[in-house]
């Protein structure tokens, strides 16, 4: 490691993605680097100026405090070799279908409960566990039809779950758009590469969705349904129905009619079968939810009770994803597959049992808590990197509402390089990969990384600073 | 395939008016700028080249409730960038910009990415520049990001109920300015609706000519006489000459059939027949310079204001979005983890 771009590149202890602990650029980003080493500074800027404005005119933007920004990207891509892709792919996989079992048995059967795998006030204390769908069973009895697993790799390089995202996870079309645009800017860092490819993402979503329909629909009519271009992932929306090939559709474009969901059309009304929905389950029908939505479809959720719908991701899968829930997901996987759980955890303490809640009260210097129903990076508390003031606040918020929040071990979250002010610099990763579940659960060959832009900081979300980088996981 | 969703169809038709209309105004401050600058009375030029102008418009009204003066200074200003003009070339790109993004999914990317782009560059423009190096880099910049837009819409999009559309919304949009335009210069030239003395304003008619972009198309058709009857045939009634009312109301009429025989919108459509009648109205009574022409243009507008409601009402029909913070509040505020 001696190219001048890299000069003041420090590993400092932590595991880092491109180099060993010799400062050796590992085997597969051997050839990356010597690629990138040759070039200067003025190009690398350029051609991260280039990157900049191609999503400043995709309106690939992501709105923060109001206003859009471009998402930042960085133009070193994340390497994933192939044997430790097919290994996580695996794991993600297990991990996805025990999920989806256990959405399946909490509003059905209720098997886990009686045989003590969860409890039954975990369960019905979750934000995220919707009454309405007790006893309801979706269309092949499918739940989780599109999972976003966060994983971060800690001092040892071992692949930890940091979070589950089953209900609206974000990020897919960052994926696919990355490597467009890495391709255009900044095409001679694929020399000597074979990387899997990402454009077939939504089409491997699609598929997923239409496995889902409901049964004896022959050629499923499949809609996007978006909270509409408020929303701060709306570019997303469009992306994937744009991908899809099918309509985009707010709530007012869609109306109940004789326990069938209908698309208000230039000709008349069209029959939907697939609804793939990005607004939140309390707003999804006005009738039987929250009744002050203004989003929803008034009457959607008795179709869906008929049958004649399918709702992607099903409602109440929250309960899943909860992060609570989080700590018993390793049982989870255990009851449902019979096979011990492949991917490690983040060693989780639950505020509501009064040993774990002592001890994080009287460590929460080297503690992370999280708020259970947080979202975004809001609501985190990172020990570490806390005043004695935060402390004081987020132990009294758990004292108030122990339910509420969950702490966990600060984990050292792997680095990658990152092109900052004309030099890379080292910043803590993690990585999204994206599961599609119709038939089966398929792993998208790639996923999202996030960096976190702030020196030192921990937290990746875009709402919090932070950008990505392109995934390649490696043919061979 | 089934049909377009409604609020869709909606969009694209206003995506395009709003484009169309954006090349008209910048077309027209050119014109106008240029005009004045032979005009040695600045006052004269006031009351001719720049009062119509906004009249033009059909926002002379709207105009004198923030404005006190018609000058080159305040018109300029209120067709280019004024915010509170809803029909000033910003307002326009804004709005097709914003209309675009909320069909994007069914647009080219490139298509989006020119009309973000334009939306973007002129975001950025330095006000005073305008004032400085006249308004003609900053109208060539926008008729240049049209004929961008209308080469990438017409080059790759197939034609189906999306193209349509965007014509529709594009053609209805031309019509109804070149009879706004003939109708308020008319009046202009002609206050009294006497005889016109062939030669003695045409400057004024040339200017004309220039603003609905039939200059050249005159200039080579014209006999050498300069009869401005000619001018009306080109504007009007020539069906080769895409900037004539006739030939938009063509597009039109066959738009509305492609998308009739294709089942996106009902048959027997109302606007179809209402586009017919008109084509006939005009092809019949060919409107004379020398009197019956403010009228007739003033008749075309009619139309057009029937047409687009008859479009309104049969393929547009979807609930509003809801006033006030609420609907925004509430889709802003779900979560994307």
């Amino acid at each position: 490691m001696n190219a001048t771009l890299f000069s003041d590149y420090r590993l400092a202890g932590y595991y880092d993605e491109m180099f060993d602990d010799d400062a050796e650029p590992r085997d597969a980003y051997r050839g990356l680097f010597s690629g990138v080493a040759s070039l200067g500074s003025d190009v690398f800027t350029r051609k991260t100026d280039l990157a900049g404005a191609c999503y400043l005119n995709e309106g690939i933007t992501f709105s923060h405090h109001g206003r859009e920004h471009p998402f930042p990207f960085d133009l070193l891509p994340r390497l994933i070799r192939a044997d430790d892709w097919a290994w996580l792919s695996a794991a993600l996989r297990q991990r996805v279908t025990a999920l989806d079992r256990f959405c399946s048995d909490v509003y059905g059967a209720q098997r886990c409960i009686a045989d003590g795998v969860v409890p039954r006030w975990m369960v019905v204390s979750c934000k995220g566990y919707l009454r309405e769908m007790v006893g309801l069973r979706p269309p092949k009895d499918r739940w989780v039809h599109l999972a976003g697993i966060d994983l971060i790799r800690d001092e040892d390089g071992v692949w930890r779950v940091l979070e589950d995202n089953l209900r609206t996870p974000s990020g897919l079309s960052y994926v696919v758009q990355n490597r467009t645009f890495m391709r255009r800017v900044f095409p001679e860092a694929f020399a000597g590469y074979a990387v899997r490819r990402v454009d077939g993402a939504p089409i491997q979503l699609r598929r997923a969705l239409m496995q889902s329909a409901p049964d004896g629909v022959a050629d499923p009519r499949l809609v996007v349904l978006t909270p509409g271009p408020m929303n701060a992932a709306y570019y997303e929306h469009s992306f994937l129905a744009q991908q899809m090939g099918v309509p985009l559709a707010e709530g007012r474009d869609l109306v109940v009619r004789n326990q069938r969901v209908y698309l208000k059309t230039t000709a008349g009304y069209d029959p939907v079968d697939v609804i793939y929905r990005r607004i939140d389950d309390a707003f999804l029908d006005p009738v039987c939810l929250r009744q002050d939505s203004l989003l929803g479809v008034p009457g959607l959720m008795g179709v869906y009770r008929a049958g004649n719908v399918a709702l992607c991701t099903a409602p109440g899968t929250g309960v899943a994803d909860d992060k609570a829930m989080y700590a018993f997901v390793p049982d989870i996987i255990r009851y449902y597959m019979g096979e011990e759980p492949l991917l490690q955890q983040v060693p989780t303490y639950l505020m509501e049992r009064p040993d774990d809640r002592e001890y994080v009260l009287d460590n929460l210097r080297s503690l992370v808590v999280k708020a259970v129903d947080g979202a975004g990076g809001y609501g985190i508390l990172i020990g570490p990197h806390s005043t004695a003031e935060e402390r004081a606040e987020f132990a009294q918020r758990i004292d108030d509402n122990p339910r509420g929040y969950i702490a966990q071990n600060t984990i050292s979250l792997s680095r990658a390089p990152v092109f900052l002010g004309g030099r890379f610099a080292a910043r803590h990763i993690d990585l999204r990969p994206f599961i599609t579940y119709g038939a089966r659960p398929e792993v998208v060959p790639g996923g999202l990384t996030r960096v976190a832009l702030k020196e030192g900081s921990l937290v990746v979300n875009s709402s919090q600073g932070g950008g990505s980088k392109d995934t390649w996981v490696l043919e061979r | 395939m089934s049909a377009m969703l409604a609020r869709v169809a909606d969009s694209l038709y206003w995506t395009a008016r709003a484009i169309e209309r954006a090349d008209t105004y910048a077309r027209l401050l050119e014109v106008s700028h240029a005009m004045s600058r032979e005009s040695a009375d600045t006052q004269a030029g006031d009351r001719s080249v720049w009062e119509p102008l906004v009249d033009i418009t059909g926002d002379l009204e709207a105009f004198r409730r923030t404005h006190v003066h018609v000058n080159e200074t305040s018109a300029v200003w209120f067709l280019s960038f004024a915010d509170e003009n809803p029909n000033s070339i910003i307002s326009c790109i804004t709005r097709a910009r914003n209309n675009a993004q909320s069909v994007r999914d069914l647009l080219p990317t490139e298509v989006w990415e020119a009309l973000n782009t334009v939306y973007l560059e002129l975001s950025s423009w330095p006000p005073g520049r305008l004032g400085r190096g006249g308004v003609y880099p900053f109208s060539r910049q926008v008729r240049r990001a049209v004929h961008l837009l209308h080469g990438l819409v017409d080059g790759s999009m197939r034609r189906d109920a999306t193209w349509h559309f965007l014509r529709l919304g594009r053609f209805a949009e031309r019509a109804d300015k070149v009879a706004r335009l003939l109708e308020v210069k008319y009046r202009l030239v002609l206050p009294e609706e006497a005889a016109l003395v062939p030669g003695t304003e045409f400057h004024q008619w040339r200017s004309l000519l220039r603003s609905g972009g039939a200059d050249e198309a005159y200039v080579k058709l014209a006999t050498g006489k300069d009869s401005p009857r000619e001018l009306v045939q080109l504007l009007v009634v020539d069906d080769k000459f895409p900037r004539s009312i006739v030939f938009c109301l063509d597009q039109i009429a066959e738009s509305l059939r492609h998308l009739v025989w294709a089942g996106d919108i009902a048959e027997a459509h109302n606007a179809l027949s209402l586009v017919a009648q008109t084509r006939a109205e005009l092809s019949r009574d060919v409107p004379s310079i020398n009197g019956s022409l403010a009228t007739a243009m003033d008749h075309v507008q009619l139309r057009c204001n029937q047409i687009h409601a008859a479009l309104a009402e049969s393929c547009f029909a979807y609930a509003p979005g809801y006033e006030g913070g609420a609907w925004h509040a509430q889709a802003a505020g779900q979560p994307q983890n």
